[in-house]
């Protein structure tokens, strides 16, 4: 490394310019020197770097991808929303510069590279997509920042009063860019977001685990009473719990901003309470009680937010009794279409889009929360995930020329309340759940699928059955018989001749006898022998009529003179027709089928005992063996699907309920 | 409920089984008969055996 030691011409102070070094800021004066071709010219002093309590430090070196880099400069930036961001200036053995941005406890690596042509700053605005080059970038932020302070050596002319506008680009597979408007001609940074680990960063500076939350406190400044800050070097705003004031943390003091509401009563995980979610450690260290507004009527949510000092922040949200855990989400890894949205290859549907108004705010946050504070929230679901935007515009209060436009995503994951008690040990029960929340699991979807495989199952082995109980039977037609109307009648005049004779019939009938139960005669017939030989399966009697605006009704059994055996059938046909107002109308049936129990093998005879209105009709009888009962098939087949059929309703009911509440319902 | 599922379908596929291929019913006693052998040995006796008037069971 072609490293050039000079002297401070301020203090006489060492300084080190490399190649790629414009500025350099004084270590022990803050005086930043530049670089000139011909000497070092005194540009003016910084203020003190605030403490972020930053893991790393100026002088540590590291590989990335297999080339060296040393931490050799430092720059705090002023967000609008509050706070301020740290970039560290990264040189690299080969001479390239490198960015890494660090912004609560997240770290963003760029280089500088050419762009054909920037888009306009009009044409970035947050959510939307522009291609630069040959990749879909997703804009995630746009403002106007202010840088505060630097150390150590600059790559750029640093101007400590200098607002630019700035526009954070989320792209695919974790890239991540900035467009830097700062210039006489926009910048592109890409990069993405690395971890420290990445980077193998030793040396005397190296860079240290985050500390472990430790809590100071600091007295308010309206009832002097203690108010613990479990992240003093993140935190923009605290709460005092003795007299509800909404204090400005963002100087190292607190300073008094304006009284809150009540809101103590509601919070159910108090700040500074410990839990363990998603297998991490994390401290409750904020609450907010947001609010919307439909159709008149105001539907609350608490939000509490969680600090990892690995992974940041996160948000735990409550609503009517139902638990979200929810993560930051890169806006790149969504895709926003009519209705819906994708995520990782999942599709979520929309549920709501509403503006939420903060209510109230207890605790300590890492930006300047204010009661009355709006964002555009809009939520998309598949349970048990939510995949949830918000729009928000800062105006930075001490200067309105900073100001910023972001979309920030975040994914959450259902949580019961006994999850949320067990995991931070809490006293008494959790509220009791109201309503189906939008991302609550569907308790029947699992029961559903899991009832869909035992459904084939069950189905497969009903159709294999069917199969083999067919093979194996003898089917066929045993007998088809036709009885004519007049063999009916001579028949039935026979019998009653007979029954008269014998004296059983007060009112003998020398004309067609009426078959009907109002007559006086019952015909009895016997069909042809015929032969069974499946004796294992039932018989299908099947009688075909004639009939027409009448009935018949055959009380019928199947004989064997051979072994006794006798199975015993019923078959009725009724058919009604006529016309009435001009419609001609019909009911009934000219057929009907029974089921006559299996028999053993042998010769047969139907016997048919025979009743008719108004006149006997031609009939055929048709007898088929080797049948089984078709009913017990569909007994069976009810059983299959009764179980699944009531999952599925109960699944259905549940999700109705569920998108009752949404704004999107089908 | 998945137990009782699963042994409720078990059942009933057996049962249907056993109807399908060896012809078991349960429900077919009433619908069976056998003739005593005093019928069976009167020729034609079966005729006055099995004739009964079951009276009205059709019609509008």
């Amino acid at each position: 490394m072609n490293l050039r030691q000079a002297n401070c011409p301020n203090c006489g102070g060492g300084l080190s310019f490399r190649p790629g070094t414009l500025m350099a800021v004084c270590g022990y004066c803050s005086s930043v020197v530049a670089r000139t071709d011909r000497d070092l010219r005194l540009v003016g002093r910084v203020s003190a770097l605030v403490d972020t309590h930053s893991p790393l430090s100026l002088g540590s070196v590291g590989t990335f991808q297999r080339r060296g880099f040393a931490l050799v400069g430092r720059s705090q930036l002023r967000h609008p929303a509050g706070g301020v961001w740290d970039e560290w200036y990264l040189a690299f053995e080969d001479g390239e510069w490198g960015w890494l941005a660090e912004a609560q406890g997240q770290f963003y690596l760029t280089f500088e590279r050419e762009m054909q042509q920037a888009p306009s700053q009009a044409s970035l605005q947050p959510g939307i997509s522009v291609r630069i080059g040959d990749i879909d970038w997703v804009v995630q932020e746009t403002g106007t920042a202010k840088t505060e302070t630097a150390a150590g050596e600059l790559p750029f002319e640093l101007d400590a009063q200098r607002t630019y506008f700035y526009a954070d680009l989320s792209g695919p597979k974790g890239a991540f860019s900035t467009l830097d408007y700062g210039g006489e001609k926009p910048t592109l940074f890409l990069g993405r977001q690395v971890s420290l680990q990445e980077l193998g960063l030793q040396g005397d500076g190296g860079y240290s685990d985050r500390p472990a939350i430790q809590t100071t406190a600091l007295n308010c400044p309206h009832c002097a009473a203690p108010v613990p800050l479990r992240l003093p070097e993140q935190a923009q705003r605290v709460t005092c719990s003795a007299c509800n004031s909404l204090l400005d943390a963002t100087h190292g003091s607190l300073a008094y901003l304006n009284a809150l509401p009540p809101a103590r009563e509601r919070i159910l995980i108090a700040p500074g309470t410990e839990g363990t979610l998603a297998g991490l450690p994390w401290t409750s260290v904020g609450f907010v009680r947001r609010a919307c507004v439909v159709e008149g009527i105001t539907y609350p949510w608490d939000e509490y937010l969680l600090y990892n000092p690995e992974r940041g922040f996160c948000w735990l949200i409550e609503s009517t009794g139902h638990w979200t855990l929810s993560f930051p989400a890169r806006p790149a890894d969504v895709e926003e279409r009519l209705g819906e949205a994708a995520f990782h290859n999942a599709s979520f549907r929309k549920f709501q889009q509403v503006t939420a108004t903060v209510q109230a705010v207890y605790g300590e946050f890492y930006w300047k929360v204010s009661v009355g504070e709006k964002v555009q929230s809009a939520d998309y679901v598949a349970a048990p995930r939510i995949l949830s935007s918000e729009r928000a515009t800062y105006v930075s209060p001490d200067n309105p020329e900073l100001k910023s436009h972001e979309i920030a995503w975040s994914v959450g994951t259902y949580l019961t309340g006994d999850e949320v008690w067990k995991a931070f040990k809490l006293k008494g029960s959790p509220p009791l759940p109201q309503g189906v929340a939008p991302n609550q699991p569907n308790p029947y979807v699992q029961a559903f699928d899991r009832s869909k495989t035992q459904l084939g199952i069950f189905l497969g082995i009903f159709l294999v059955l069917m199969v083999v109980s067919n093979l194996m039977s003898k089917s066929g037609t045993v007998l088809n018989q036709p009885v004519s109307s007049t063999e009916l009648t001579a028949t039935a005049m026979a019998q009653a001749r007979t029954r008269q004779l014998a004296g059983q019939s007060a009112d003998p009938s020398t004309e067609l006898p009426n078959l009907s139960p109002g007559g006086s005669t019952e015909v009895v017939l016997y069909s042809e022998p015929f032969q069974i030989t499946d004796g294992k399966h039932g018989l299908e009697v099947d009688v075909s009529s004639m009939v027409d605006n009448g009935w018949l009704f055959i009380d019928g059994a199947l004989v064997s003179e051979e072994t006794g055996d006798i199975s015993y059938f019923s078959a009725e046909t009724s058919y009604y027709s006529g016309v009435e107002d001009g419609e001609s109308w019909s009911e009934g049936s000219k057929s009907a089928s029974a089921y006559a129990p299996a028999v053993k093998p042998g010769t047969y005879v139907a016997r048919m005992a025979i009743q008719a209105s108004p006149r006997a009709p031609d009939f055929t009888i048709t007898v088929r063996q080797g049948q089984t009962r078709w009913i017990y098939g569909l007994f069976v087949l009810f059983v299959i699907l009764v179980f699944p059929l009531i999952i599925w309703i109960r699944s259905w009911t549940f999700e109705s309920r569920r998108w009752q509440e949404s704004m999107y319902a089908a | 409920m998945n137990w009782l599922y699963t042994t409720l379908c078990c059942i009933a596929l057996v049962l249907y089984g056993l109807h399908g291929i060896i012809g078991f019913d349960l429900f077919s006693d009433g619908d069976r008969e056998e003739l005593p052998v005093s019928i069976r040995q009167t020729p034609g006796g079966y005729r006055t055996y099995t004739y009964s008037n079951s009276g009205y069971q059709g019609g509008k």
